[in-house]
């Protein structure tokens, strides 16, 4: 397929007019180079994803963390909350992986079981997040006027807060559950969001097809769902792979401040390096194991979020 | 508004709001009319408000005032939803076949999307192949993306998204100005064509005088946002009586190099004033070879008396023809 050049083209002369090139002139419709099979959109990204060496690793690492998380059940050998007689400070080996904690609990068994809180409220706050900011963001950007300045002021405020004492405070009047740590989280996530998605309507709707759709008479929201939208998933998913890194650290600090989730109850990677940071000399891999969880978590969302980024970046050509 | 009159447009205004109290007249007082199955041409350079013209005609932008009277109505005093209505009678061809098609639709679905949002359900599959014969495109290439076609595929494919929903009139907005120039001949034949076999009314948009020859019956010039010189083709081609139509058509390369390095040139000196601050008088008057005093205070309206047909200069029937 050749590109034919985007400038404006070249004065035409006359000439070009004098003998009008025949039916017989214009390519016949088999002729012209198209590929034997269609390529799909997707295909294309996958094939710059995978291109994305540390991302690809990433997915596999992930794959596994989210795994064992969610089969902790059948993998850990012992109970989130079971007590080991006797077992107590015992340091990491064959018969406890990554140790126990001070009343004899198995660390590695309680990573696993944390697992599970923390990746279910990143991804809960990055996927709620999302769709408010989306949704703010595109009707901000499209419809634009007093409803685009009241919606981007208030952001402006919002991001102006600042975000820990924000969380802090909301976390004291809503009380500690996973919910409600989700919730902190999504009201103070969807900002960023929400002025990219619309900073890029505002280039996407002056595009000439948002125009052809408004001259074919395609209902508003049929323009906003089928042409602004899709347009905009590439943009959605990376960041929502990476807000899933923000949200699991901001779970953390929030369960090591002793404003997430209750340790006494339930184990999360936050609370576990928050309730053992006392005993970093003593007892190394109480912090050791559930803040690598936290890390290696977080930077694989983001090498995540960069290779979709690269896969799905039109100007990066095959 | 004679009875063969499909498009009327009367004293079409449109500011733009730039911020600091500071309005552009990107078109201003535009006027003229349209006759059923001709084509109109409008020219003029970048930023004379040619394409803000054909927006505004179909509500893409709202006007600031005047009139189009298109089919006994006037669009821009009809409520939205009967102005969505009128919207299959007339529709629109872009410049960029890049950024007129929607990269995450399928053609069948960029084609389909007017009869569909319209209620042709039923045969949308055989209406949207019916087009893509008509365009000079395979229909068995409906599933495919635009990314796949070539420029002056793409350009059909925005030709057949325009026609599936058999329009009266087709505004092209410089429709081949970014194509290759055996690619242009080949769009423009195409349109030339369709407009025989579907009795359609076009507006055709271009900087580029040869190609607004070749397609149009009349031909209107635009000059920072207002008509300069309105006729027939032959008129307007051989009895300029503008002198900015004038330097235009000298500009136009001749394809014999004797002819082209002997003749006359009128050049046009520097860019087209800022509209945010036109000149007085005639706005051509800084850039004009024949400019006299008066040029410069009084602004001279759009009148058929000197040369017969309409034209926006005091010394109009003083043009030597050639």
């Amino acid at each position: 397929m050749t590109a034919p050049s985007r400038g404006s083209g070249a004065p035409l002369i006359d000439a070009a007019f004098a003998e009008p090139p025949s039916d017989d002139d214009l390519p016949s419709l088999e002729s012209e180079g198209l590929a034997e099979k269609p390529i799909p959109l997707w295909k294309l990204s996958l094939r710059r994803f995978l291109r994305h060496r540390m991302a690809v690793i990433s997915v596999v690492l992930l794959v596994i963390i989210v795994l064992s998380a969610v089969f902790a059940g059948l993998i850990a050998p012992y109970g989130e909350t079971q007590i080991i007689p006797g077992r107590v400070f015992v340091p990491p080996g064959a018969d406890h992986l990554f140790g126990t904690d001070s009343i004899g609990r198995d660390n590695f068994s309680r990573v696993l079981y944390g697992g599970r809180i923390s990746l279910a409220v990143g991804v809960s706050v990055a996927v709620f997040s999302g769709i408010i900011g989306t949704i703010v963001g595109i009707v901000s950007g499209y419809f634009g006027g007093r409803l685009d300045s009241f919606l981007m002021r208030f952001t402006d405020t919002a991001l102006s807060l600042p975000s820990l004492m924000v969380i802090i405070i909301l976390a004291r009047i809503l009380g500690r559950s996973v919910f409600n740590v989700v919730a902190v989280l999504t009201i103070i996530g969807w900002m960023p969001l929400a002025r990219v998605i619309r900073g890029q309507v505002l280039a996407l709707k002056e595009r000439e097809f948002v125009e052809a759709a408004r001259a074919l008479g395609v209902p508003t929201r049929r323009v906003l769902s089928r042409h602004l939208l899709p347009n905009l998933v590439g943009l959605i998913t990376v960041d929502i792979s990476l807000a899933v890194a923000v949200a699991i650290i901001a779970e953390s600090t929030l369960s090591f401040l002793g404003l997430g989730v209750d340790a006494a109850s339930t184990a999360t990677w936050g609370n576990m390096v928050g309730t053992s940071e006392g005993f970093i000399t003593t007892a190394w891999w109480l912090v050791v194991f559930p803040g690598a969880a936290i890390v290696i978590t977080a930077l694989c969302a983001n090498y995540v979020g960069d290779g979709l980024r690269d896969a799905f970046d039109p100007t990066l050509k095959s | 508004m004679s009875e063969d009159d499909i498009l009327v447009v009367e004293n079409l205004t449109k500011n733009f709001d730039v911020g600091r109290g500071q309005m552009v007249r990107a078109v201003d007082d535009v006027s003229f009319s349209v006759k059923r199955g001709e084509t109109l041409g409008l020219v003029g350079e970048s930023g004379c408000g040619k394409s803000t013209t054909a927006r505004l005609i179909l509500r893409l932008i709202e006007a600031t005032s005047g009139s189009v009277m298109f089919e006994e109505q006037d669009l821009l005093k009809l409520p939205t939803n009967e102005m969505r209505r009128l919207r299959r009678r007339a529709q629109i061809v872009f410049q960029d076949p890049y950024a007129s098609l929607n990269p995450r639709m399928t053609v069948r679905d960029i084609i389909g999307e007017g009869p569909l949002v319209w209620g042709m359900k039923a045969n949308l599959d055989d209406r949207v192949a019916e087009v893509m014969t008509r365009v000079g495109l395979n229909p068995d290439w409906a599933k495919r993306y635009p990314h796949e076609f070539s420029g002056g595929q793409r350009q059909r494919i925005g030709i057949a998204r325009a026609l599936a929903l058999d329009p009266t009139l087709i505004i092209c907005d410089e429709p081949v100005s970014a194509l290759d120039v055996s690619v242009q001949a080949q769009i423009l034949n195409l349109l030339t064509d369709l407009q025989d076999e579907l009795d359609l009314t076009l507006i055709f948009i271009a900087h580029d005088l040869s190609v607004v020859r070749h397609i149009s019956d009349r031909v209107a010039v635009m000059y920072l946002g207002r008509i300069a010189e309105l006729g027939t083709r032959d008129e307007v081609y051989e009895r300029p009586s503008h002198p900015y139509t004038r330097a235009l058509l000298s500009a136009v390369p001749i394809p014999d190099p004797v002819t082209e390095r002997n003749r006359a040139r009128t050049m046009l000196e520097g860019d087209p004033p800022s509209p945010l601050n036109p000149p007085s008088g005639c706005r051509f008057h800084p850039r004009c070879p024949i400019a006299q005093q008066v040029c410069s205070e009084v602004e001279p309206v759009l009148g058929s008396e000197a040369v017969g047909h309409p034209v926006a200069c005091h010394f109009a029937e003083a043009i030597p023809q050639v």
